[in-house]
């Protein structure tokens, strides 16, 4: 399998995946799944140089993950994207409340709905080839004029949101501060997942504290089931494999 | 200075974690802070393990930013800076905008500065990517933004 292969398919993976969480959007995609193609990409250093693994991963996760987030959508009525929230926009104007039962009750709209994206991804993949070509000229563009531009539509893109300079100056401190972090080896993703998950995440475990307070403890309710079995144990492999491949390549330096 | 320059915002981020966990423990009633506290501990945990590793490797590790480099952002940060707390404000967001573009756009610029074409090329593209933007934010999007000194 090329590399290139192998970041098309760990991006569309992740995109898949992330896309099944509720209110994550396609930039969280990119993020894990770039991170996760450098994590097992031999060229790791060039990555964060307009290497195409790196591109390849990013943009499969961004796109691969449109068609799930319609999934916490239709069910739940929680938009997984941007995307996705307009479209529930669109469903709530026309009396229609996204739920467990909408597949029961609108069947004439779901099915059509979910085939359209279908012709919508064969279409964008006919257009995006035809457009490529001319869309490459985008990297052309100077940095000087690059910069400006960035900055100014960065700025006018957070204040036109809530119409408010506060965001703007979030904007400003979480994109400089970020600027410099990734230069230190920090990622963006975990941040950005925090900042979106933490809030869902807290009311569940207050939730799932009283539940578990009025039942047999909290010990037995969190660790107990298969499925919280199997959760634990992916984050526990998961923080085993960082520290693993932490010192294999502390040891390859050495070896070097 | 360059020995240490990992371990400053591994340092910052370390604070920031101690900070948020005093804050989680010190609050009251404890079951309502449960999740700050759990969160916050695991996070100053990582933090500190991240500090000492910083100090440890010192240089060793990669990235980091050379004087040069330092040298070569901060100007560009200042105006970003001078723009967003104070420019967009007190000339209003279009004004502020085009003198923050052009400043950029000069500063940055690897053209030759004494010749008028420059100037020239770099006051058309500053005036073209404005006009866009009034026409997108303005006149389709009908964003209302800070006039200030036009008001």
């Amino acid at each position: 399998m090329s590399r290139r292969t192998r970041a098309l398919g760990i991006g569309t993976s992740v995109g898949a995946i992330i896309g099944l969480i509720p209110g994550v959007g396609g930039q969280i995609a990119g993020l894990v799944a770039y991170d996760q193609t450098r994590n097992f990409s031999p060229e790791r250093e060039k990555f964060g140089t307009g290497h195409s693994e790196g591109i390849i991963a990013a943009e499969s996760a961004n796109n691969a993950m449109v068609g799930p987030s319609l999934v916490p959508l239709l069910t739940l009525s929680i938009p997984g994207s941007p995307t996705a929230a307009v479209l529930l926009g669109g469903l709530i104007i026309h009396g229609i409340f996204p739920g467990p039962n909408i597949f029961r009750d609108y069947p004439e709209v779901v099915w059509p709905f979910i085939n359209s994206m279908l012709i919508g991804q064969i279409l964008m993949c006919v257009f995006g080839l035809m457009i490529a070509g001319l869309a490459a000229n985008v990297a052309r563009v100077p940095r000087a004029v690059m910069a400006a531009v960035v900055l100014a539509l960065a700025v006018f893109g957070s204040y036109s949101v809530q119409l408010s300079m506060d965001d703007v100056f979030v904007m400003l401190v979480l994109g400089a501060g970020m600027y410099f972090l990734e230069r230190y080896g920090y990622s963006a993703a975990p941040l950005v997942l925090g900042l979106i998950l933490g809030p869902i995440a807290e009311g569940n475990f207050v939730e799932g504290a009283m539940i578990a307070a009025a039942q047999n403890g909290v010990l037995p309710y969190f660790f107990t089931g298969t499925l919280n079995m199997v959760l634990i144990a992916i984050v526990l492999g998961s923080i085993i494999y960082s520290v693993w491949l932490e010192m294999k390549n502390r040891n390859q330096g050495r070896a070097l | 200075m360059q020995r240490f320059q990992h371990a400053i915002p591994a340092g910052l981020i370390a604070l920031v974690g101690l900070w948020v966990c005093f804050v989680s423990y010190t609050q009251t009633p404890a079951a309502a802070f449960a999740f700050p506290r759990l969160i916050s501990t695991v996070f100053v945990v990582l933090a500190l393990w991240t500090f000492f590793k910083a100090l440890r490797d010192g240089a060793a590790q990669e990235g980091g930013f050379s004087r040069q480099e330092i040298a070569r952002i901060l100007p560009g940060l200042a105006v970003a800076v001078a723009y967003v707390f104070w420019g967009a404000k007190f000339f209003g967001f279009y004004t502020g905008t085009t003198l923050a573009f052009f400043i950029l756009l000069t500063w940055y610029d690897p053209a030759d500065h004494r010749q008028l074409r420059s100037w020239v090329m770099r006051a058309i593209i500053t005036a073209g990517f404005m006009a866009v933007m009034y026409c997108l934010f303005a006149l389709i999007l009908n964003v209302y933004t800070p006039r200030e000194i036009w008001s």
